[in-house]
């Protein structure tokens, strides 16, 4: 009650309150403080006073009705919050997942204590040490919990985000991601083409490769393999050790009644399909097969419609080429998923050449993201040098805004592309946001006497992203694409005129499949 | 193995936990904070007494 | 000595540190005049609660309340005279701790005062402390009004006599009043022992109803009872005096790093250590965090003050808070924490007290015996449920809080651990 009285003394206009009980000593208290009514006076200890001095009508009417309210409702806030995981776990005793998202080296302490009492992680904390991932991987199979990452972007269970994500249908496809925003573009695809997933699970970036030998993603294909509503499992990844991909390919074939697709971005071989097991070096493509694997009558009818969108895409490509002035030579990507980048890297790379990046392995091209462009140049925003002081890009688009002001100003620049993850946990209004940048960019470029061409893809369900959302990006001036590996195809184009054998190899590995 | 009523404790940053209400999951938030970090001096003796 | 000698001194240290502690037997065998009985308390010494401080330092509320006293052994006739004593050096002071004894707030006891005489039957050693006032204006609070040394006096002249008779029949026929099994019961009846005494006074009550009506004429019978029933914390002094022997049980143990006292004075809070002897480990006392009654707020409030954290320090209080859920909105939190309360004291304790169970935590003892290992290793201190007094003197309670210790004495006193026993 005495809290009460506080937040009551809070309101406009109120120059003293108190909300006591009518006790003698309560009375005594309020009469020192010119309180006391007559109605005071006689009320006995069992009835609550309320007694209010206030400057005028207004802020009286105002305080008694919040009086009232407080005297009714439950103070709910902060019900649900603790400063301690004992204290929680006491309160939530029955607790099932825990979602950490506390620095890197503290995971360890923390996760011990809660697989040991059963309960299932989602770790999106990065800088986890190598050892610990081992050590809590072993400890989580050992329980016979899932470890979901470290460094898990996204994980979706049951249709529920953990991350970030996107409210995608429920299905039959089951996810297995290395990447976050790979998750995201696969299971918003699937979406688009009117299908959907039972669960789409993180992994951590660093599950397949050796050290590690893929303990989660294994488990992971067990408990699709045991789940009657999933009917075939796509795995994404960037490239993966030999060893774990081989043993990956032998439990596949050896445990399991599903159909796979593996999406290895980045990866250097041509792989055979095989009657279980598909590969792709594109989410795009990858997409396409599982849809293909498990509705085939759809699969027909979508690969129809992407067709004609590539299509469209090299003709867009072609005129928009044709308004360059002879400096126009470059493109610059900047993105806010880290897979995203790299697949548009490894198809720019394809198309046009090497390009500087802070994704590069290769030193030559290797470049901060912290210093201006260099010729053709895509920036992971999510990279360590800007995510060490600041959220994520998904969560704060500011740094990347500034960039993209910055190389519109570029008179050598042609092209921008950018991915726009929305769903959940990513920043409000980022569609809004983007436009007003896109529309500032093109500006700038024009007033500068060039065409700029700006090119998005947009990561994001019907049910993430309205229709005037949509229409917002269109009139900034923004051409949308339904990908990234087309978004990249497409700006790559706009660059350099590809020959007739070098678009049909690309569309083959990236963006349709076999038939081209 | 996933649970289909999900019961989640978040720990570390607010707006997950947020996200999951949003979504109208039921969910506790733990406001962690990493322990102090103690003065060399009294690390050194605690090494040496302390279990 | 080694490292793995060392570890395994500490410990056993510890571990008979609490198991002294925990099986002391605090009885009350009788009530006497302070001067009489309290080992020390020479003619002129006004005894207070917290580490050891002179006049110039002391707050609002302790002088308030040492003025009380002079003016209520007569050593002054006014105020003005009682302060000119003061300032010519002519009382001595000294900590209620150092002389066996405890007292709430300001916990001022001087020679002629009524005290509850407490023994211990597994050692045979006494503690003190001093009969409780009620609610409303009191000398613990800094008061010194006619009103406050009226009740003094009553206190003095009848309410003394009256449980002198009781206590003496009490003490022959059964031992005594065993203040432990009070302290169980009243764990499981609402009570923590240090905000919420309750169910402990009322259990007291009813260990001396047979004797008030035996050996009380009726308006003697009601006038005691009157008084007892009307003050819900007439049981506060006796767990207080209980857990004082307790500690002192724990005391002086080599080697032991278990806190043995906590107390404040209004402007220092004061800890001591078992392994450390007799030397205080001081830092200025907090304002402690709550909610105010109507009219006050925190600018208005005395710096934590009073001898009751000696409850914490034995598993009562804060430790103990799983045991009263109600005590939760009278300091302003919410329900859950009673548990960051209770987490928090084990992660800075060696053990479960085998007496004091709770029901509402799953049937475990309280948390027990403050290791500053612990509490320097998690950087958590002990917290304690509390009243807040007025730091202007005579004005009294204006509100009730939670108050978190500051970590400097712990630190130090870990400090000077690893000089006294060269690690």
């Amino acid at each position: 009650m005495m809290q009460f009285s506080q937040q009551l003394k809070d309101e406009q206009g109120v120059i003293d309150a108190a909300i006591v009980m009518g006790t003698d000593l309560n009375k005594n208290t309020l009469k020192n403080m010119d309180l006391l009514t007559e109605d005071g006076i006689s009320a006995t200890e069992n009835d609550t006073l309320i007694s209010i001095n206030c400057q005028d009508e207004n802020s009286l009417n105002n305080a008694v009705q919040k009086a009232e309210q407080l005297l009714v409702s439950d103070s709910a806030k902060a019900k649900n919050e603790f400063n301690d995981l004992p204290s929680a776990l006491d309160y939530f005793s029955n607790a099932n997942i825990a979602s950490l998202s506390i620095p890197g080296q503290f995971v360890k302490e923390m996760a011990i204590e809660l697989i040991k009492k059963q309960l299932h992680l989602f770790v999106f904390s990065d800088h986890v040490p190598l050892e610990d991932e081992i050590y809590l991987k072993n400890l989580a199979l050992d329980n016979n919990v899932l470890l979901m990452g470290p460094e898990a972007g996204t994980s979706i269970l049951n249709g529920t985000v953990f991350g970030f994500g996107n409210r995608v249908r429920k299905g039959s496809v089951g996810i297995i991601g290395a990447s976050g925003t790979g998750i995201q573009e696969s299971s918003t695809m699937l979406d688009l083409f009117g299908e959907g997933i039972s669960h789409a699970i993180g992994v951590g970036g660093r599950d397949l490769r050796n050290d590690i030998g893929g303990m989660m993603t294994m488990k992971t294909m067990e408990i699709f393999e045991n789940d009657p509503n999933t009917k075939a499992v796509l795995l994404v990844s960037k490239p993966v050790d030999d060893d774990v991909r081989n043993k990956i390919i032998d439990k596949i074939n050896n445990f399991s009644k599903k159909n796979y697709v593996l999406c290895l971005v980045g990866d250097n071989e041509n792989r055979e399909d095989s009657d279980k097991i598909k590969f792709s070096k594109s989410i795009q493509i990858s997409v396409l097969k599982i849809v293909k694997s498990i509705n085939d009558d759809a699969y027909k009818k979508i690969k129809t419609i992407v067709g004609n969108q590539v299509n469209e895409s090299i003709k867009l490509a072609e005129s928009l080429s044709n308004d360059l002035n002879n400096e126009q030579k470059y493109v610059r990507g900047f993105f806010a998923g880290g897979t995203l980048c790299y697949e548009s890297k490894i198809i720019l790379e394809q198309m046009i050449g090497k390009v500087y990046s802070n994704l590069s392995s290769d030193d030559t091209y290797s470049i901060k993201g912290n210093v201006p462009s260099k010729e053709n140049t895509l920036i992971d925003f999510g990279e360590e040098e800007f995510t060490s002081a600041r959220p994520h890009p998904i969560i704060d688009p500011l740094l990347r805004k500034n960039r993209i002001l910055e190389d519109a100003n570029d008179p050598n620049v042609s092209v921008i592309i950018i991915d726009i993850i929305c769903g959940i946990n990513a920043a409000k209004n980022t569609m809004a946001f983007h436009a007003e940048t896109i529309k500032q960019a093109i500006q700038t470029a024009k007033e500068q006497g060039r065409k700029l061409s700006v090119f998005t893809y947009i990561c994001g369900t019907v049910k993430d992203v309205s229709e005037d959302e949509l229409q917002m990006l269109t009139d900034s001036g923004a051409k949308l694409f339904t990908s990234n590996a087309l978004m990249s195809f497409a700006a790559a184009l706009v660059i350099n005129k590809s020959d007739e054998n070098l678009i049909k190899k690309i569309r083959a590995e990236f963006l349709e499949g076999e038939l081209f | 193995m996933i649970p289909n009523n999900l019961r989640v404790i978040n720990i570390g940053l607010r707006v997950f936990y947020q996200s999951l209400t949003e979504q109208k999951i039921e969910a506790v938030h733990v406001n962690w904070e990493p322990k102090p970090k103690l003065e060399k001096e009294i690390e050194d003796i605690l090494d040496k007494i302390d279990e | 000595m080694t490292t793995i000698a060392i570890k395994e001194r500490i410990s056993s240290a510890n571990s008979v540190t609490v198991q002294r502690m925990m099986d002391s037997d605090p009885f009350l065998v009788d009530v006497d005049l302070a001067g009489k009985r309290i080992p020390n308390l020479k003619s002129k010494m006004i005894l207070h609660a917290g580490p050891p401080i002179e006049w110039e330092d002391m707050s609002g509320t302790l002088r308030g309340a040492i003025l009380g006293a002079i003016l209520l052994e007569k050593w002054a006739d006014s105020i003005k005279e009682a302060e000119e004593l003061v300032v010519l050096k002519k009382i001595e002071f000294d900590s209620c701790h150092n002389h066996s004894s405890v007292g709430p707030m300001a916990g001022v006891i001087s020679p002629n005062m009524p005290v509850f005489v407490i023994k211990d039957r597994l050692s045979q050693n006494y503690a003190y402390t001093n009969f409780n006032e009620g609610l409303g204006k009191a000398l613990r609070f800094g008061a010194y009004d006619e009103e406050v040394l009226t009740k003094l006096n009553w206190m003095r002249e009848s309410l003394f006599k009256f449980l002198k008779i009781i206590l003496q029949k009490l003490e022959k026929e059964k031992g005594g009043i065993g203040l432990k099994s009070i302290i169980s019961q009243a764990l499981q009846m609402g009570d923590e022992c240090h905000n919420r005494n309750q169910a402990g006074t009322l259990l007291f009550l009813k260990e001396i109803m047979p004797y008030i009506f035996s050996y009380l004429d009726r308006k003697q019978a009601n006038e005691l009872f009157s008084f007892i029933s009307s003050n819900n914390h007439f049981f506060l002094n006796l767990v207080m005096a209980a857990s004082k022997c307790m500690a002192d049980q724990a005391h002086n143990i080599e080697y032991s790093t278990i806190v043995t006292a906590i107390a404040r004075n209004g402007t220092e809070v004061g800890i001591r250590i078992s392994g450390l002897g007799d030397q205080w480990f001081t830092d200025k006392a907090p304002i402690p965090k709550g909610l105010y009654f109507p009219g006050y707020s925190s600018k208005d409030a005395n710096p934590d003050i009073g001898d009751s954290t000696i409850t914490e320090t034995v598993g009562l209080g804060g430790a103990a808070m799983a045991a009263s859920p109600s005590i939760v909105k009278f300091v302003g939190g919410t329900i859950k924490d009673i548990q960051e309360m209770t987490n928090r004291f084990r992660r800075i304790t060696i053990t479960q007290n085998k007496y004091y169970i709770i029901p509402f935590a799953e049937f475990e003892g309280t948390p027990t015996g403050i290791d500053i290992r612990k509490i320097m290793q998690s950087g958590l201190t002990p917290k304690a449920n509390t009243g807040i007094a007025h730091k202007t003197p005579g004005i009294g309670q204006i509100g009730a809080g939670i108050v978190t210790l500051p970590i400097k004495p712990f630190k130090e006193a870990l400090m000077s651990y690893a000089r006294t026993y060269k690690i």
